[in-house]
């Protein structure tokens, strides 16, 4: 098999020369092991045209022109290798494997491939063998955990579920706060769209990335500070995801790899419920269509009376308050376990590379198919993706790539939603049985009271999306003369977004039932003309520039038509809604830019960088659309220093410093002022408006004033690290401190509307981030059989909102506005602001101790709101094992987050609903921890300052009042420490002599289990989720899809 | 060959650097919105500027005029407080905000246009209409921005003086009546004129009218001559109920009148105040069942002020189009003319008092399809013996359902003469409103310089209301 695929690349890429004058022969072994290596490619090097590849014996043959001086031997994994021929016709070559070496070279802005060590500032990569050694749900999720300095957020657990990604903290207060991802060079579109902004309703979307394969991933760079990021321009101040994609290698001959895996997915963590009250109010029973409440009595009071016409239940019938003991017994029913089910994935991932001296080529395919966790959803992908590049002429290259994705799924509703099914189910009464999701005498919903049903909405309201997609690019450079060459690219990302939602007929959000299609067209268009000089000045100082230009345009446009109440029940079609409105939504802005980087070296010792960016954006003021921003950054090898003698102790040391001025790109549409369709309401009524108004049209100026002076938010930042390697690489410091600060950040400020608007768009808020990264790797055994390998990775993010605009205190991030995640001038940026228990001046929370009082013995709940919990973790560390033995390889990924704060809004609610497990004890007596005090008509405390004795009683009251959703905020803000066992993969090699009689090169197995362990004080869901899909609002849940744990069984194949 | 070559891939990359370089690609028409437009014509501004104050200063910013002088009671909510005069700062938040960012900017702009495309008729409707809101809210506030407002560069504009704002709204309605005798040029006034549908005349008979109104509110004032008023008057106001200046509103949900939403939204919210329907039933007042529902087992009764009581008769009667939502809402009516020149007749000649009196009455009945010779042979029948300012703006008030003026009248006049809510938090009926949230929060200072608080506003007089 083997060696008729060397043949087919023998005829296929290899050209012959017959003007042979001389012959060569030889064999090419391996140095360390003495066996034959077959598929080295052979070349002359003064003539690239003449080469061969080795065959399965590892020998080779090759007719050689007299002029022929000297041989190149290259194979993957191996140094390259050049012979000087000397006349002889025989020459037999030992091939060393290729070390990681100190001179490592990471791909930075723009492609430019550097040599790690020349860099002034922090880079961290993320192998494409990290991000497939277990599956993951997509690649943002694939890199959770392993990278300083990033933090993911996840949507939620649902099949598709998008995440965001932080990177050194949230720059902006109202616009992007995403990094930019580039794909070979090409930047591509991560958007998730959402209803609106602040979605607390609605089901999970995807985000864009979601739509890479990470088979096609040869590695990723995370380009995190300003001075890496300044050549992308205003829209890389978050920082950049730079993945390069595997591509066919140099005369690597054929490459097939086959990667499939299998995962189960089940729920992680749950909220509590108690099993021991039924539906009702006041400890009075209602049955089923009555009240949302369990205040109802105990479960065992009640029993089925037997009626077969009950439409909720024909097989036992009502439920009674009842002692009779001919009559069944009422028991609860566990309906959490009922709802939820084992999540499926089953992904498959091809690829088939090869090339010969001149042209590469790269194809895959792949398809992933996910049931999740809640019943009927599903999301399901499939990529194709082909890339190939050609040396056309001598010092002509041209490539190409075009990766072709199809993905989409099945979404049910989630929170803040009468249809949400969490929410249904969480809500839902112990008494009443979730399984039966229709009344079996009519057919109609079975639903407890006025929430959906969670199967049944499950079934009937849903989201189904389906994305078409191409990401591609033709490239092409020319080596012009030795230390200059010119390259071009040109790269697209376009998609379609279609989407129907629909809300079933007799949902309780859409009686008449709903239906929503939607559109979506996003394309973004790249172009970049690079020139490139490398010149070695003299000995020591070498020079590199480059100089560019970039265009960039980004489009989009949404059409949107939704109908309500259906004609014929569950027929689907916009044609059979009878109240159907429509709109559409375009979107389009450009950018151009120069950039150069200038770059000194001397010797291997110090290296010096300024960047400048020269960008114009459609969306600033036209007469001050360009901006110039400009960094420096530089590195010192002081082991390289011929003071410092070569040892083994610090085989490396390195210490780097960069400053960079980088910028955030506003939205479009935001300079001018606008005139809108007028409306008008009282806040009574639903007041009126020009949509349809006595026959004649009507525009007013926007509340909104333009901001003709429009700047974009601005990031000053600056960063020094040092890069330490001790013991040959054995042990390993990087270590960095960046402080970023933010200003000019637009913000939307609300004015006296007598200015003659409600808000302006302002450049006035500012955000400082500060933190540290470290990275520490170590390898304590290093044996030949036995490995052992450790990488530390600790982050440390401050953030502070400096300053808001002048009478603005804060910005609602997401959430509600009552209780929810706001940017606080003086604060983290991610402030939970809600309300507070009155306290003392020394801090002790006040006890009514007024007798004649009904909150007697109870706190006092502020009428105001504060900051009650800051969602930013102090730090993160994950720490990564790899332990290898023989064939096998144990890795294990740590993670530990420390500090930091979510607010558990959900529990709220479900102890005012009484139906988490800790209202069981309803009726139980407390003494609140405080002093007594009360307040007398002008607010002054009167307080003994002496501690409560006072007894209360925690009640349906109490849980409907105070203590729960509609009460005081502050208990509910829960830490969100963690330690996870964020993935544990156990897999093995299988060795060599088995494989090589099936024609596999090499094949391992794999079984993994993703958050197999959490622990953390936080009682809600899985605190990595959150309810808003805005890295500026995390830190929130309110009945949002719970999070999952997951293991995985994998088989990967080389051939 | 290779030269050739080597000049094709040459060529090939000037060509790419000459594309890149040369087009506008930083095209500045890419940042116009294309979904909200960038520029209107005056008639698409004029017409929800009328809608707009008829919902808000006719609609909401007159319940408060119909809570205090007990027209309507409040029975929930806002309304019930409003009622109990605990008027919360966030309440006038809304007469603000689409008052100076509706529909004042927007006739601003309108009128920008008008001078611009010498468009006078455009330029003398907007003017009567901005006096007019004017009006309206300097008779709820006192000082307010204008001189300084409306300058969105100016974030925090200070306020005028009451006696200001009435030398402004004289000059605009003056000058009104200029513009709208002029020629139209290129641009009459047609359809998206939702008040007189293009009638110039009507406009100046308005703009007059209005003058007259704003010049009576200063009769408390020293050197108040109602001879001023009957000289406004003489210039030409209303002759009849055909020229009144009121908005229909339309059948669409979208475009229901401000009681009639209500009645959908919030028909628990407002109920009919117990001093206006005892002076009605006591009359057996035609007009009664035009403006209150009967409560079940029929008849009308009223809600004691601050009682909230529920069982009251519902507020808008048939008049007010409960059902299909066309209502309609007053300006300034024929019949409130005839009281302005009932009052200002009364001093001097009291038979033509009584006279403009009777037709006052009677316009009003005639207004609501309710004329009734019987009743109005008793009680439209007014003479030089029994006339007097008491019988004037009583009769006033019962015309003026939910009009602002009846507000106003009560602080010139004293009458009706009402006892205010017995459970209010202040223990007298309030004469002006609180500053809203968003000037308190947004432009602090010019408010504080006021010299009223949230607390001290409710019973400081304004400029022309001197005791």
């Amino acid at each position: 098999m083997k060696k008729l695929t060397i043949f087919l690349v023998f005829l296929l890429f290899v050209s012959f020369h017959a003007l042979a004058q001389m012959q060569i022969t030889g064999k090419v072994t391996g140095a360390e092991d003495g066996l034959s290596i077959p598929g080295v490619s052979v070349l002359v090097k003064d003539n690239p045209t003449i080469g061969t590849t080795t065959d399965f014996d590892g020998k080779y043959s090759l007719t050689v022109p007299e002029t022929a001086e000297v041989l190149i031997f290259s194979f993957v994994g191996m140094k390259t290798q050049e012979v000087t021929i000397n006349g002889r016709s025989v020459i037999d070559v030992q091939l060393e494997a290729e070390v990681l070496e100190m001179d490592e070279v990471v791909v930075t802005a723009i492609g430019i491939k550097r040599e790690a060590k020349a860099l002034g500032y922090a880079v961290q990569s993320v192998g494409g063998e990290d991000l497939t050694s277990t599956p993951a749900p997509s690649v943002l999720e694939a890199m959770n955990g392993r990278v300083a300095g990033v933090s993911i957020i996840s949507n939620a657990g649902g099949a598709g579920a998008g995440s965001t990604m932080l990177i050194r903290g949230s720059a902006s207060l109202g616009g992007s706060v995403e990094p930019l991802f580039i794909v070979d060079g090409v930047p591509i579109d991560n958007s998730m769209y959402l209803d609106s902004p602040y979605a607390t309703e609605g089901v999970d979307e995807s985000n864009r990335a979601i739509d890479l394969n990470s088979d096609d991933i040869e590695s990723i760079n995370i380009l995190k500070g300003g001075a890496a990021t300044t050549l992308y321009g205003m829209r890389a101040s978050n920082g950049v995801i730079l993945i390069t994609t595997k591509k066919g290698k140099t005369g690597g001959g054929l490459n097939v790899n086959y990667h499939t895996s299998y995962s189960w997915d089940k729920v992680s963590q749950m909220h509590p419920l108690q099993d021991k009250y039924a539906q009702g109010f006041g400890g009075a029973f209602q049955n089923f269509g009555g009240t949302t409440f369990t205040w109802g009595p105990e479960i065992s009071t009640l029993r089925y009376d037997g009626d077969k016409t009950y439409k909720y239940d024909p097989v036992n019938g009502r439920q009674i308050v009842s002692n009779d003991p001919n009559l069944k017994q009422v028991e609860p029913f566990d309906n959490v376990d009922e709802y939820f089910q084992t999540g499926h994935t089953l992904r498959n991932a091809i690829n088939i590379s090869g090339g010969n001296e001149t042209t590469t080529v790269f194809a895959s395919f792949s398809n992933s198919q996910s049931d999740g966790i809640e019943p009927n959803t599903e999301f399901d992908r499939t990529t194709a993706k082909v890339s190939a590049e050609t040396k056309i002429a001598d010092k002509l290259t041209v490539g190409g790539s075009a990766n072709f994705i199809n993905s989409g799924g099945r979404r049910v509703q989630k929170a803040s939603n009468v249809s949400g099914t969490m929410l249904g189910l969480l809500r839902t009464p112990p008494n009443f049985d979730i399984k039966r999701a229709y009344n079996e005498i009519d057919g109609t919903q079975r639903m407890y009271s006025s929430y959906d049903n969670p199967i049944w909405s499950t079934e009937n309201n849903y989201t189904k999306d389906n994305v078409n997609r191409l990401i591609g690019n033709v490239n092409l450079s020319y080596q012009l003369l030795e230390w200059l060459s010119i390259s071009y690219r040109l790269g697209i990302d376009t998609y379609v977004d279609e989407r129907t939602g629909i809300h079933g007929y007799e949902s309780s959000s859409y009686p008449g039932g709903q239906i929503n299609e939607s559109r979506r067209t996003k394309t973004l268009l790249n172009s970049d003309l690079l020139v490139n000089i490398t010149k070695q000045i003299t000995d020591n100082i070498g020079f590199t520039a480059i100089i560019g230009n970039n265009l960039f345009e980004d489009n989009f446009k949404a059409l949107m038509a939704w109908g309500e109440n259906a004609s014929v029940p569950y027929f689907n079609d916009l044609s059979n809604y009878t109240s159907v409105t429509s709109t559409s939504y375009k979107e389009d802005s450009r950018t151009s830019a120069w950039f150069g980087d200038i770059g000194l070296s001397y010797q291997s010792m110090v290296f010096i960088n300024f960047t400048g960016r020269y960008e114009k954006s459609t969306t600033l003021p036209e007469n001050d659309n360009a901006f110039l921003y400009p960094s420096v950054n530089g590195g010192f090898v002081f082991t390289e220093l011929p003071i410092i003698p070569g040892n083994n102790i610090l085989s490396f040391g390195k210490i780097r410093a960069s400053y960079a001025v980088n910028a955030n790109i506003p939205a479009a549409y935001r300079t001018k002022t606008y005139f809108v369709q007028q409306d008008y309401d009282d806040g009574f009524t639903n007041g009126i408006d020009f949509s349809d108004f006595l026959g004649v049209g009507g525009f007013g100026v926007s509340s909104v004033l333009g901001y003709p002076n429009l700047e974009p938010e601005l990031q000053k930042n600056w960063e020094v690290g040092a890069d330490l390697r001790f013991f040959n690489n054995r042990f390993s410091v990087d270590f960095t401190y960046y402080d970023q600060y933010n200003e000019k950040l637009l913000i939307s400020v609300p004015v006296a509307s007598s200015s003659g608007f409600r808000n302006n768009y302002l450049n006035a808020g500012e955000v400082e981030n500060k933190g540290i990264e470290m990275l520490i790797g170590a390898t304590p055994v290093k044996g030949k059989k036995f490995q052992w390998d450790l990488l530390f990775n600790f982050t440390k993010n401050n953030s502070k909102v400096v300053k808001l605009a002048d009478g603005v205190d804060e910005i609602f991030q997401g959430g509600f506005t009552s209780a929810g995640v706001f940017s606080i001038a003086g604060e983290p940026n991610g402030s939970i602001f809600g309300t507070y228990f009155l306290t003392d001046n020394d801090g002790n929370v006040v006890i009514n101790d007024d007798p004649t009082d009904p909150q007697y013995g109870y706190p006092y709940q502020s009428t105001d709101r504060k900051n009650v919990g800051n969602v930013n973790p102090d730090w993160t560390l994950g720490i990564t094992n790899d332990i290898s033995y023989k064939g096998f390889t144990l890795s294990a990924l740590l993670d530990i987050r420390v500090g930091g704060q979510m607010f558990n809004f959900t529990k709220a609610r479900l102890y005012y609903q009484g139906v988490h497990e800790d209202t069981e004890t309803r009726g139980e007596e407390i003494v609140f921890e405080g002093v007594m005090g009360h307040y007398d008509d002008e607010g002054n405390l009167i307080s003994s300052g002496q501690q409560n004795n006072i007894t209360a009683v925690l009640d349906q009251d109490w849980y409907t009042g105070k203590g729960g959703s509609s009460g005081v905020a502050e208990p509910f803000v829960e830490d969100a420490n963690w330690v996870r066992l964020r993935n544990i993969t156990l897999s093995y090699e299988l060795p060599n002599q088995l494989l090589s009689k099936l024609s596999i090169s090499s094949a391992s197995i794999y079984f993994s289990g993703q958050n197999l362990w959490v622990s953390t004080p936080y009682t809600g869901i899985d605190p990595e989720s959150s309810l808003v899909a805005s890295a500026n609002a995390r830190g929130f849940e309110y009945f949002n899809t719970p999070g999952s744990k997951s293991y995985s069984l994998g088989l990967k194949l080389s051939f | 060959m290779k030269r050739v070559f080597i000049k094709y891939i040459v060529s090939l990359f000037v060509t790419i650097l000459v594309f890149t370089t040369s087009c506008e690609w930083v095209d500045p028409g890419m940042n116009n919105d294309p979904n909200n437009s960038i520029d209107v014509s005056m008639d698409i501004l004029l017409s929800p500027s009328q809608a707009g104050m008829a919902y808000i200063l006719a609609g909401y910013g007159s319940y408060f005029s119909a809570w205090f002088t007990q027209q309507m009671s409040g029975t929930e909510g806002q309304a019930k407080d409003n009622d109990k005069y605990q008027i919360r700062n966030t309440a006038p938040n809304r007469i603000w905000r689409n008052s100076y960012s509706g529909y004042l900017y927007d006739l601003k702009i309108m009128m920008e246009k008008a001078d611009e495309l010498e468009a006078p008729h455009y330029k003398g409707v907007g003017q009567v209409l901005t006096a007019l809101t004017l009006g309206y809210l300097t008779d709820m506030f006192g000082n307010i921005p204008w001189s300084d407002a409306l300058e969105p560069t100016n974030i925090k504009p200070v306020y005028d003086t009451q006696e200001q704002i009435y030398t402004e709204i004289d000059r605009l309605l003056t000058e009104a009546v200029t513009n709208l005798s002029a020629d139209a040029g290129l641009y009459p006034v047609g359809k998206d004129d939702l008040i007189y549908g293009g009638t110039t005349a009507n406009w100046i008979l308005a703009a007059n009218s209005l003058r007259a109104r704003y010049e009576l509110h200063k009769s408390k004032l020293a050197g108040f001559d109602y001879q001023d008023v009957l000289d406004i008057i003489a210039l030409g106001t209303f002759t009849s109920i055909n020229d009144d200046m009121d908005f229909t509103f339309g059948t669409a949900a979208t475009a229901n009148a401000p009681l009639s939403q209500m009645h959908t939204d919030r028909i628990n919210y407002m109920v009919m105040g117990e001093y206006y329907v005892n002076a009605m039933n006591a009359t057996d007042d035609p007009r009664l069942p035009m403006v209150a529902f009967e409560v079940e087992g029929g008849g009308y009764i009223g809600g004691a002020p601050g009682a909230a009581d529920a069982t009251a008769s519902l507020a808008g009667g048939s008049y007010y189009a409960p059902e299909t939502g066309d209502g309609t809402v007053h300006f300034i009516t024929y019949a409130e003319v005839k009281f302005i020149e009932a009052e200002c007749l009364l001093p001097t000649n009291p038979a033509a008092a009584a006279t403009a009196y009777n037709n006052a009455v009677k316009a009003s009945l005639a207004k609501l399809g309710v004329s009734n010779t019987t009743w109005e042979a008793t009680h439209a029948n007014e003479d030089a013996t029994t006339i007097d300012l008491e019988t004037i703006i009583n009769g006033k008030y019962l015309a003026l359902f939910c009009e602002l003026e009846a507000w106003t009248d009560w602080r010139r006049t004293g009458y009706p003469v009402l006892t205010p809510t017995p459970n209010g938090v202040i223990t007298q009926i309030p004469r002006r409103l609180p500053y809203p949230d968003d000037e308190q929060t947004y432009n602090t200072e010019n408010v504080e310089d006021q010299g009223v608080t949230s607390t001290t506003a409710l019973t400081k007089r304004l400029w022309w209301d001197i005791e």
